[in-house]
């Protein structure tokens, strides 16, 4: 048994890809993290109001995602509602979170290897190549990284760790100034968007992808509003084999999935449980009409091979900055966001249990808080997009390493393919390693 | 001749390299410099002889160590990035957890506080370190620039009974909002370093300290801070504050 | 030859460094090098240097001298590259360390117990170190022309002694190196008190190498601190020929008597309305003949002509500030609202006034009106009305009108007056003990206190002299006297001869008086002392005395005999004066056990007497009382002073104006001037409390810097054996403590270093953290009594600090801390706490290995 590690390059923090040769024949080929940071363990005890600034610091990309989930799940423990105003700022948190993290997502991971799958480029090319490649695209993903980076900052205070994430409300109203900058922001994105959009297809739409990134049948978990693209509010949704809709209350989860031996993994309670998948390819697939007219346009240009194809998540992707960017206009358009409403008081403890689910860009993420008689949390349960997705991770990587050495017996061409793999799932290993 | 850059990636949340990625000056930076080794925008594998080496994150495993070391051989100057690099970070909380800063381990030319470091000062001290200059910060706490001082130059009236404010509790007035030490609510501003462009508390959150300590280390500050005020109940039981973004070495 | 001044020019140097690089120059190449026109400026510079150059055929090289000098002095270039070298030069102190170690045998008492040379090669090893002197006894006169030599021949400007503790001869060794070493740069190592005199291993089993590399270690530390000491300031105070005393009873009258006759202006200042004090209600004083009001209205007549003395009464103090030789003095002057030029002292206005209430001059046995005069021959001679009185009363103004010369002035205010002082004097006295409700005092029931009855002995008293019952006014048949009625801890001196005063006074009035005198030892602590002391037969010890009360007679009833008595009087003891804990905001100096002010802690410049230092007889007040003035005499016919300021500085590059040092300042020093922090170094006493909270190390002390600390602690962690214990000791109280151990030869472990602060307040938690960091097994804080801190309260602040560290320490570390309080004479003590610290330590120690 001769066991190979590879350190995996170009993913949002540091993970391994471990490959299992026996007898020279691969025999299992994991995706892994050595590092657990223990933040379900050392949270136990601290104040509640404490909770979401800690836990922001559990990942730099989803900071907002997990500051906001553990903000709902504490106003579910006091049961208290929010102002209107306070849950459309928070949507455009996401909203430049999302932007932010899947603008650099693509430029820095992705993007290089799409055009070296697709021939376009010798070689994976340098974020400094790449410039000198196509300046115009490098420039405008930069232009949407800044800003996703923008917004966040005219927001949220700054531009990783926001400030103004609190339970209970957002401390901070948002200027005239502050909205009309923001509208002008989000219109250069839908600009730039349009442009990356257009190239993307004109680049790989008439091409067919490698069908090693075709998917199995998948159980696609995330949260619509009745079948509507909702982050922030929606129920939490299981599709499987594009039928079989479940929608379920958040309190349910566990029927579905839970953690129980290992802080490190989630448990499913259903069948083909390798198979789950979250992020902007379940959300596509639950969802399937985002109610904009572009969209539907756009989706047209890509075939079926495409659609069941992994490679396909970086296209949805580019959608979701352009949805993102659509409705961040809408809601600085809304008048309930210059309505400042006072504070719901966070004195009496309604439920034990508090519940915070929201989409962040990389999927479904949940906050469980549990509460013992004297009010001090005593157990945490955080439930992380990539999480749920690493089994069905090793499974592809696995089958496909497998195929891949069978043929050409090369082990480093298996280390970089499966690592292409593993980044077209963009997993987020710093959430991974909570 | 492009000074040679290595960007390190510890026990950390990513937040100081996405800052990085996100920073107005990040494409000069990558036309002044030639990365030689940044995992989470190359493939390159080896620590190789570098000019500029960053490490992000703090030191939580054995291998990181060694890792360390070994960036320390090849490097001419090691910055330190973020709080976790500089001071230990966020996983200081843990009291199983190892959360070490750098320095603890190897000898560092400067540091970047701040989580995330504040762009002003990161984009700054980028352009500094790629011009071989040192990083200029600030020797100073924050009191002496915060907006909410006003006249009352000098605090006599620290009277703390809270730790984390009740949102409803903060005045949202900019306009009259008064000190957080006055009103009754901890404010780390004496003890942390200024820098930061005062962000939370332009947005009416006390600071919570995450520039780090100008000098002394951050336990100590609060301590010798706190031992200057007759805390409340709240205070006493909320042990976490002490190391909120380091903790001292002996605790171990 | 003094080679500072040599090196002064950069001429000089640039000379001495070209002739260093090339070897030989002719007169004309250094001309040209230098940039020089005039042949004279070369020649004056060329003799200054002439010890050092040589000429061989119109060339100029380094002599062996030379040489030696630049080699030696080991000058950096960037001296003598031209950087302005004359700041270090002009300034005592340094920031080039030549260091030079002295060793001193002490006889025997060093050599004996470590291997002195052993520790000579360890240091001579050391870069730091210039030259190590091993001498016999160095506080012997004989050896100082020896040393001074030694220190000229090898350049020296920074000395480490390592012989006695600093306590012992630190002034002595001072004077030795008067005018070539400047007090900051002499540092001294304490190896006897500190480690021979308690580590000696033949009687204790202790390993005779860890004496010998504690012994090292201090040393090295002290070198280590000396190394990074700074230049310091030195200033120099202007005497102000002038004295304040505080107080006007019988001392303070005595002593202003004395100074001003002896040139020196002095300030009366007196709290109450009149000058006088106790004394001035007492019947007569003890031996004297004279009443004693007769005897004190004839020294205040002295006083009042006597031109040099200024007196203030009815003055409270609200601030002082400034040190020795220039103290300033603020003062509030409440208001009589009598104008004492006008007033000829008729009385009108007090008999025309209604309202009375009990006389407190009187102890409240009479009454008065509100406005009165305190006592008869009180002085100023003038009536008033109490500030908070006229409140009271019922405005009616009738005084006002009643007085012929307008004399009455009800809109008076409160007039702020400042003086300036070379010296001020506390002569506040003390209170009575009132604590009496086991007596079951009552005046009107004939139990009364020794100050009451000094008033009905008195002819101006409440009886006019006569003995009579305070209830039905009957004469008195007999009298029990209560003695040393107050707290049980300390004796008075005049209790006996009090009570003989007493007994010949009530002879000559009823000479068939019955009189007894009680002692109470179940209330007297030193009992024994108390029985060999007394002689007099009248005096009566009893294990517990009880009063009881029987249908109007009073019985004493002493070990269960009963003693009918007409009158009760419990003479009471002296207890601290209340005001003395206010005065120690704006004067320097503490408390004893009792509470009372101990003398030794008085700051220069401060004195103190009369009762303040504990319950005196009036001879003994007056003695004292001239022994103080001949001090202030001698102090205030200097003209100046010269004084370093050995407080702290402030970095404004550093602070942030957070305000922490400006809350926890004992003696409100610091200020703000001009948005920027500002030390009031008259005020400042160098405790050090504020650099331990600064967060960004903007404040610092100018001798017991942090880094000092830091460097020593440094150098006791590579002491080889565990565990390793280290002790910060305040200087006035836990160092002096474990001087004492040493002093007594009360063996303790070598694995515990102590590390002297100015005040236990000095110590930052960064200390205490960096302890265990670099691995101390165990932290030791030793500091003054609770309430007894030289600095107010620096003890206490540390507490503060160690709860809240011991709050978030792992359960193992808390008890690895530890908190004493000690005084200087707790030898014992120290060595105890230590012994025991160390063997728990040692066990976790093993346990964990």
């Amino acid at each position: 048994m001769l066991k190979i590690i590879d350190v995996c390059k170009r993913v949002e923090g540091h993970g391994d890809v471990k490959i299992l040769l026996q007898n020279d024949d691969i025999s299992l080929v994991n995706f892994q993290f050595d590092i657990y940071r223990g933040f379900e363990n050392f949270l136990i005890g601290k104040k509640l109001l404490d909770i979401p600034k800690i836990v922001s610091r559990i990942c730099g990309l989803c900071y907002a995602s997990q500051a906001i989930a553990s903000c709902k799940a504490i106003e579910h423990i006091y049961d208290i509602e929010i102002s209107e105003q306070t849950i459309l700022l928070r949507r455009l948190l996401m909203s430049g979170e999302l932007i932010k993290s899947h603008s650099m997502n693509f430029f820095f991971q992705t993007l290089p290897d799409l055009l070296a799958i697709f021939d376009f480029s010798q070689k994976t090319l340098t974020p400094y190549e790449l410039i000198h490649y196509d300046p115009q695209l490098a420039s405008n993903l930069y232009e949407l990284i800044k800003i996703g980076n923008e917004i966040n900052i005219l927001f949220g205070g700054r531009s990783v760790h926001l400030i103004s994430l609190i339970p209970g409300g957002i401390i901070y109203s948002p200027s005239r100034k502050n909205i009309s900058l923001a509208r002008k922001k989000f219109q250069n994105a839908l600009n730039n968007l349009e442009w990356i959009i257009e190239k993307f297809i004109e680049l790989f739409s008439n091409h067919i992808p490698p069908k090693e990134y075709h998917f199995p049948h998948f159980i696609f978990v995330g949260l619509s509003n009745y079948e509507k693209y909702d982050r922030y509010s929606g129920n939490l949704t299981i599709k499987q084999n594009n039928k079989n809709l479940i929608e379920f209350e958040k309190n349910n989860y566990s029927t579905y999935f839970g953690k129980e031996k290992d802080l490190h993994g989630i448990d499913f309670y259903f069948e083909n449980k390798k198979n789950v998948i979250v992020g902007p390819l379940s959300r596509y697939n639950i969802i399937e009409n985002y109610g904009i007219d572009e969209i539907i346009n756009y989706l047209d240009y890509f075939n079926k091979s495409w659609k069941n194809n992994i490679l396909f998540a970086n296209f949805i992707r580019l959608l979701e900055m352009y949805i993102e960017a659509y409705h961040g206009i809408q809601i600085l358009d809304d008048p309930s966001l210059n309505i400042r409403e006072q504070f719901s008081p966070l004195n009496s403890v309604k439920n034990l249990d508090g519940i915070g689910i929201i989409e962040a860009p990389r999927g479904t993420l949940i906050h469980h808080y549990h509460l013992n008689g004297s009010n001090s949390i005593d157990r945490i349960k955080l439930f992380i997009a990539t999480e749920f997705n690493i089994p069905l991770i090793n499974e592809m990587i696995t089958r496909y390493a497998k195929e891949l050495f069978e043929i050409t017996g090369d082990i480093n061409l298996v280390k970089k393919d499966v690592q292409r793999i593993i980044r077209a799932f963009d997993p987020c290993i710093s959430c991974a390693t909570h | 001749m492009k000074p040679r850059v290595t960007i390190i990636s510890l026990t950390s949340c990513s937040g100081c390299i996405s800052t990085l990625i996100s920073l107005d000056i990040f494409p000069q930076f990558l036309e002044r410099t030639r990365i030689i080794f940044f995992q989470f925008i190359l493939d390159a594998k080896n620590i190789e002889d570098t000019d500029i080496a960053i490490v992000e994150g703090c030191v939580s495993e054995e291998t990181q160590i060694t890792l360390l070391r070994d960036v320390r051989k090849h490097a001419k100057k090691v910055y330190a990035l973020g709080t976790c690099a500089s001071c230990g970070g966020i996983l200081s909380l843990s009291s199983s957890k190892v959360a070490d800063p750098i320095s603890n381990y190897i000898e560092t030319n400067g540091i970047i506080p701040g989580c995330p470091p504040p762009s002003k000062l990161f984009g700054n001290s980028l352009i500094r370190l790629v011009e071989n200059k040192d990083i200029i910060l600030s020797q100073k706490n924050m009191c002496g620039n915060c907006s909410l001082k006003r006249d009352m130059k000098i605090n006599s009236h620290i009277n703390i009974y809270k730790i984390i404010p009740n949102p409803e509790e903060i005045t949202l007035d900019e306009e009259n909002s008064e000190c957080f030490l006055k009103n009754g609510i901890l404010c780390l501003g004496p003890i942390t370093r200024d820098g930061c462009e005062y962000k939370c508390i332009k947005m009416g959150l006390p600071c919570e300290g995450c520039m780090g300590p100008v000098s002394k280390d951050f336990t100590s500050n609060l301590i010798n801070y706190l031992s200057l005020i007759n805390l409340s109940q709240e205070l006493k039981e909320y042990a976490g504050i002490f190391y909120r973004y380091s903790k001292p070495k002996f605790r171990r | 030859m003094d080679i500072y001044s040599i090196l002064s020019h950069p001429f000089r140097r640039k000379i001495l460094l070209l002739l260093e690089k090339e070897g030989y120059i002719l007169y004309t190449d250094l001309m040209e090098k230098l940039g020089l026109e005039t042949t004279g400026q070369l020649n004056f510079h060329l003799k200054k240097i002439s010890s050092l150059i040589g000429k061989n055929r119109k060339s100029y090289f380094l002599t062996e001298d030379g040489k030696r000098v630049l080699k030696i002095l080991n000058i950096n270039k960037r001296i003598l590259s031209g950087e302005n070298i004359d700041e270090y030069l002009d300034s005592k102190g340094s920031e080039i360390s030549r260091i030079g170690v002295i060793i001193c045998t002490c006889n025997t008492e060093i050599s004996n117990i470590i291997n002195i040379i052993s520790i000579e090669n360890y240091l001579n090893k050391l870069k730091k170190v210039v030259s190590v002197k091993v001498f016999e006894n160095l506080c012997q006169q004989k050896n100082f022309n020896k040393i001074t030599q030694w220190v000229k021949d090898n350049f020296l400007n920074k000395i480490v002694i390592a012989a006695c503790s600093p306590r012992t001869h630190q002034h002595l060794f001072e004077r030795i190196f008067d005018n070539i070493i400047d007090r900051a740069n002499i540092e001294i190592a304490n190896i006897r008190e500190q480690c021979c005199w308690v580590h000696q291993f033949e009687t204790n089993q202790i390993d005779p190498s860890l004496s010998l590399e504690k012994a090292k270690l201090l040393i090295e530390a002290a070198i280590e601190r000396l190394n990074l000491q700074k230049k310091i300031k030195v200033k120099r105070v202007e005497i102000e020929k002038s004295c304040a005393i505080l107080g006007g009873g019988i001392a303070g009258i005595t002593l202003a008597l004395n100074l001003a006759r002896s040139g020196i202006k002095v300030f009366l200042i007196e709290k109450s309305p009149t000058l006088g004090g106790k004394v001035a209600r007492w019947h007569r004083i003890h031996n004297m003949g004279d009443c004693s009001i007769c005897f004190i209205s004839e020294l205040i007549s002295e006083l009042v002509n006597e031109k040099n003395i200024k007196i203030f009464t009815n003055t409270e103090i609200e601030n002082v500030s400034g040190e020795v030789g220039n103290f300033t003095l603020n003062l509030n002057k409440k208001p009589r609202y009598i104008d004492e030029k006008k007033c000829t002292g008729c009385k009108q206005c007090i008999e025309i006034c209604s309202i009375e209430k009990p006389n407190q001059y009187e102890f409240g046995l009479t009454n008065r009106k509100i406005i009165y005069f305190p006592f008869i021959h009180s002085y100023p001679y003038s009536p008033l009305i109490d500030e908070e009185d006229l409140n009271n009363c019922l405005n009616c103004r009738i005084c006002e009108r009643a007085c012929v010369n307008k004399a009455i002035d009800l809109t008076q205010k409160v007039e702020k007056l400042e003086i300036k002082v070379g010296s001020k004097v506390i002569a506040i006295g003390s209170d009575f003990y009132q604590d009496l409700e086991d007596y079951h005092y009552n005046p009107q029931k004939n139990i009364i206190t020794s100050a009451e009855f000094e008033r009905i002995l008195s002819y101006d008293g409440i009886t006019e002299g006569k003995l009579l019952k305070l209830s039905d006014k009957r004469l008195i048949n007999s009298i029990s006297i209560i003695q040393e009625v107050g707290p049980s801890e300390y004796l008075t001196n005049y209790s006996e001869i009090l009570a003989q005063k007493y007994i010949e006074d009530i002879k000559i009035r009823n000479p068939d008086c019955e009189i007894n005198i009680f002692y109470d030892l179940s209330k007297l602590k030193d009992k024994n002392e108390i029985l060999l002391r007394s002689t007099n037969p009248r005096f009566l010890y009893a294990n517990k005395i009880t009063i009881e009360t029987n249908k109007d007679k009073n019985y004493v009833v002493a070990d269960n005999i009963e003693f009918p008595s007409d009158l009760i009087v419990l003479n009471l003891k002296f207890i601290p004066n209340k005001d003395l804990t206010d005065f120690r905001k704006y004067m320097d100096f503490t408390l004893d056990d009792n509470g009372f002010m101990s003398e030794e802690t008085l700051a220069s410049g401060i004195y103190g007497v009369g009762t303040i230092f504990g319950p005196l007889d009036y001879n003994s007040t007056i003695s004292s009382t001239n022994k103080c003035a001949l001090k202030i005499i001698s102090l205030l016919s200097k003209d100046y002073l010269i004084a370093e300021f050995s407080g702290i500085k402030i970095d404004d590059d550093k602070c942030g104006l957070c305000g922490l040092c400006f809350k926890i300042c004992p003696y409100n020093a610091i200020t703000l001037e001009s948005e920027k922090i500002s030390i009031d170094k008259f005020k400042c006493k160098g405790c050090g409390t504020c650099a331990s909270v600064c967060p960004t190390s903007a404040i610092d002390l100018n001798i017991d810097t942090s880094e000092k600390i830091f460097a020593t602690i440094e150098v006791f962690s590579k002491f080889k054996a565990q565990p390793k214990i280290i002790a910060f000791c305040c200087a006035s109280c836990g160092y002096a403590a474990a001087d004492d151990a040493g002093l007594k030869k009360i063996s303790y472990n070598p694995n515990i270093f102590i590390v002297r602060v100015p005040c236990t307040g000095r110590i930052d938690t960064n200390f205490i953290i960096k302890s265990f960091e670099i691995g101390f097994d165990g932290v030791m804080i030793i500091g003054c009594r609770q309430n007894a801190c030289r600095y107010i309260d620096g003890i206490e602040k540390v507490g503060n600090k160690i709860k809240l560290l011991k709050n978030i320490l792992l359960p193992k570390y808390r008890d690895r801390i530890v908190l004493k309080h000690m005084n200087a004479v707790e030898g014992n003590m120290f060595a105890e706490i230590s012994n025991k610290f160390y063997k728990k330590l040692l066990e976790e120690v093993k346990f964990e290995a």
